[in-house]
């Protein structure tokens, strides 16, 4: 009896190891399983479209403004906040180019006035948040309902259309059959990625995400590495804002507002990904990934509309349990 | 300590300078007590239509004298009815609704009511609604009969035909507008591309929802589409995006309201192929009529629902209309 008390004993430990490492896999792996069987499960609903290229290239599309914008609220939420504002801010700064390339303003100076307005809203968040110590939740709801009424205000309520053909390149040009806003994204993902991985500046935003008073201690600058985290934030949406305009050939007072949810979710979804729960952007493109194919393959296959919300709602809770309950583990 | 007193110094000057400009406003508003009072409000103000449309009734009602004070919000109907209620315990004499959803604003009929004060509609519904004392809007039947016709002529007929039907129910206009399209589509043997109308989540982003609706269908259904009815212009223009990407010249779209980037979408005699002009002017024209009798005897209209015609615009006559926007 002790004999075999004693034998499992020895042959138990690694199994215990295994089952742990399976539950671990299964904890950060979730979200990447998700997206997984998500695509499985589409292609085999629809094993003639799904996978075609053209599929491929048409989500990649639909998704790269909201990378794009969702990079940019990764960097925040490193640093342990977010911000609210990222959907109105994008609506705004590409209302502001294209109000001025219908007033006669050269191309090339409009978007550079959209993206100061960008940035500018992202610096406004910074001091708020960083330097007058407002909750970022607080701070990010109030611009992001000033910069919605300015937004009003550029568009005079009204759709702006009639930009220079040019223009459109940015949004709707398909160089070698890739569509632009497609080569945008992944620049937008790849520099970002750069920064958080292997710049000092990137380490900081980790630090302070971390433990915002031992960075300090260990001599960081804590206030502005976060005011330049907003300020990141801000010019990434700009960049958003103003691809969607390019894209769609006009510029409304709410185009680009559902941004902002979207792109905390893919966010959230992300985080699942590493073990200490923290932003990083290959989790975000995974959850906009994920976001990205709900919304096709769901379109693909008929679903309705109001379904799709639902079920959209529900994988994004499912995630964050999922990171709540890994966090609880560890 | 000393940057913290001097922020707050700072907003404590802004908020001061703020609320200097706030009551100078209030003022200039304010007139004498026979003036005649009205709170204006819409939900709408974020759309292109419901804002020329208020800030046009703002011009006529202060050059007529009146007291006009504009509420609005982006469909937030608990911010409308706060702020009206607020306006008629302040003595308000008569509220203009502004394309209003009659079933979102209870509390403040409910308030009007009581204050006894007059409720003049524009856009409010589709049917007589008593919570009005007058409702003056479009022919919900006639865009419905003009849009599915205009689809009918550009298909070579709706029997067998595939077309997608995208609306947006929460918007009783456009609701009652998608089923009855619905409704002929079905009548006349075409069927419903994807087995039932689509439905867009936000108004505001609807031309993206559009552009996709219709892209990935098409990616689904390359040869399934013969034309797409939109209840609204700005998702329609979404649906042509999708249609001239993918390199096609056989399907269709109509919307309805006429702003300026639809009417210059229809003139490229493309896919968009018609849109319905909504005499909003005429409209507007009506209810300052019965607002300006009300003010000067007291007398209601005689009637409290009144439909008015509208037009169709395509590519023959698409040069003689002016924008709604």
């Amino acid at each position: 009896m002790t004999k075999t008390d004693t034998l499992p004993a020895t042959t138990t430990a690694p199994r215990v190891r295994e089952r742990a490492s399976i539950s671990q896999l299964f904890w950060q792996g979730g979200t990447i399983v998700a997206l997984i069987v998500l695509i499985a499960f589409f292609t085999a609903m629809r094993p003639d479209v799904f996978l075609s290229f053209g599929n491929m290239r048409n989500i990649l599309e639909q998704i790269a403004i909201l990378t794009i914008i969702a990079v940019g609220q990764t960097v925040v939420m490193v640093v342990g906040d977010f911000d609210l504002s990222v959907g109105t801010n994008a609506t705004l700064s590409g209302a502001t180019a294209a109000s001025l390339m219908i007033g006669g303003t050269p191309i090339p100076l409009a978007i550079v006035a959209g993206l100061c307005v960008g940035l500018l809203v992202g610096v406004v968040n910074g001091l708020l948040v960083a330097f007058l110590q407002l909750s970022a939740f607080v701070a990010t709801l109030a611009t992001m309902t000033t910069v919605g009424g300015l937004a009003f205000i550029a568009t005079s309520g009204t759709t702006l259309y009639g930009m220079p053909e040019d223009f459109f390149w940015i949004g709707q040009g398909r160089p070698m059959g890739i569509p632009m806003p497609i080569f945008f994204a992944v620049a937008a993902a790849i520099i970002l990625w750069l920064v958080l991985r292997f710049t000092t500046l990137g380490r900081r935003w980790y630090a302070v995400g971390g433990n915002a008073e031992v960075a300090r201690l260990s001599g960081v600058n804590v206030r502005w590495t976060r005011f330049l985290a907003f300020a990141v934030a801000g010019l990434a949406s700009a960049i958003g804002g103003i691809i969607l305009v390019s894209r769609l050939g006009s510029a409304s007072s709410a185009s680009g507002n559902n941004y902002m949810m979207l792109a905390v979710a893919a966010v959230f979804l992300g985080m699942t990904i590493l073990k200490s729960g923290q932003a990083n952007v290959g989790g975000t493109l995974v959850g906009v990934g994920i976001i990205g194919v709900m919304s096709n393959g769901l379109n693909i296959i008929g679903v309705n509309t109001y379904i799709q919300q639902v079920l959209t709602g529900l994988i994004i809770i499912a995630a964050v349990t999922l990171s709540a309950l890994k966090a609880r583990k560890s | 300590m000393r940057k913290r007193m001097t922020a707050f110094a700072g907003l404590a000057l802004a908020s001061a300078l703020a609320l200097t400009g706030c009551s100078g406003s209030a003022s200039e508003a304010g007139g004498s007590e026979d003036t005649f009072k009205v709170a204006a409000f819409t939900a709408g103000y974020g759309t292109p239509v419901g804002k020329s449309t208020l800030d046009a009734f703002v011009e006529k009602g202060k050059a007529l004298g009146w007291d006009v004070t504009l509420y609005t919000s982006e469909f937030d109907y608990d911010k409308i009815n706060t702020d009206v209620t607020s306006a008629i315990t302040q003595g308000a004499d008569a509220i203009l609704a502004g394309f209003p959803d009659p079933r979102q604003v209870s509390p403040l009929v409910n308030a009007a009511k009581d204050a006894n004060i007059p409720i003049f509609s524009i856009d409010g519904g589709v049917e007589p609604n008593d919570d009005f004392v007058v409702d003056v809007t479009s022919n919900q039947q006639q865009i419905a009969d003009l849009t599915v016709g205009a689809l009918e002529e550009a298909m070579g007929g709706l029997s067998g035909k595939d077309v997608m039907v995208i609306g947006h129910d929460p918007h009783v206009g456009i609701m009652t507008r998608s089923h009855m399209a619905e409704e002929l589509l079905k009548a006349g043997g075409a069927n419903i591309a994807g087995g039932e109308m689509k439905q867009v989540l936000n108004p505001g982003t609807s031309q993206e929802e559009a552009l996709k609706f219709v892209t990935d269908y098409l990616q689904a259904n390359p040869e399934g589409l013969d034309g797409v009815w939109v209840g609204w212009d700005h998702a329609a223009l979404g649906a042509t995006q999708a249609i001239n990407e993918a390199g096609r010249d056989d399907i269709f779209v109509t919307g309805v309201d006429a702003v300026g980037i639809a009417l210059a979408e229809i003139k490229k005699e493309g896919p968009f192929y018609a849109t319905v002009v909504q005499d909003w002017p005429k409209v507007l024209d009506l209810v300052v009529e019965d607002m300006t009798e009300y003010a000067k005897s007291g007398t209601l209209p005689s009637e409290n629902f009144v439909e008015t015609d509208v037009t169709l615009v395509d590519r023959t006559n698409v040069n003689d209309i002016q924008p709604t926007d």
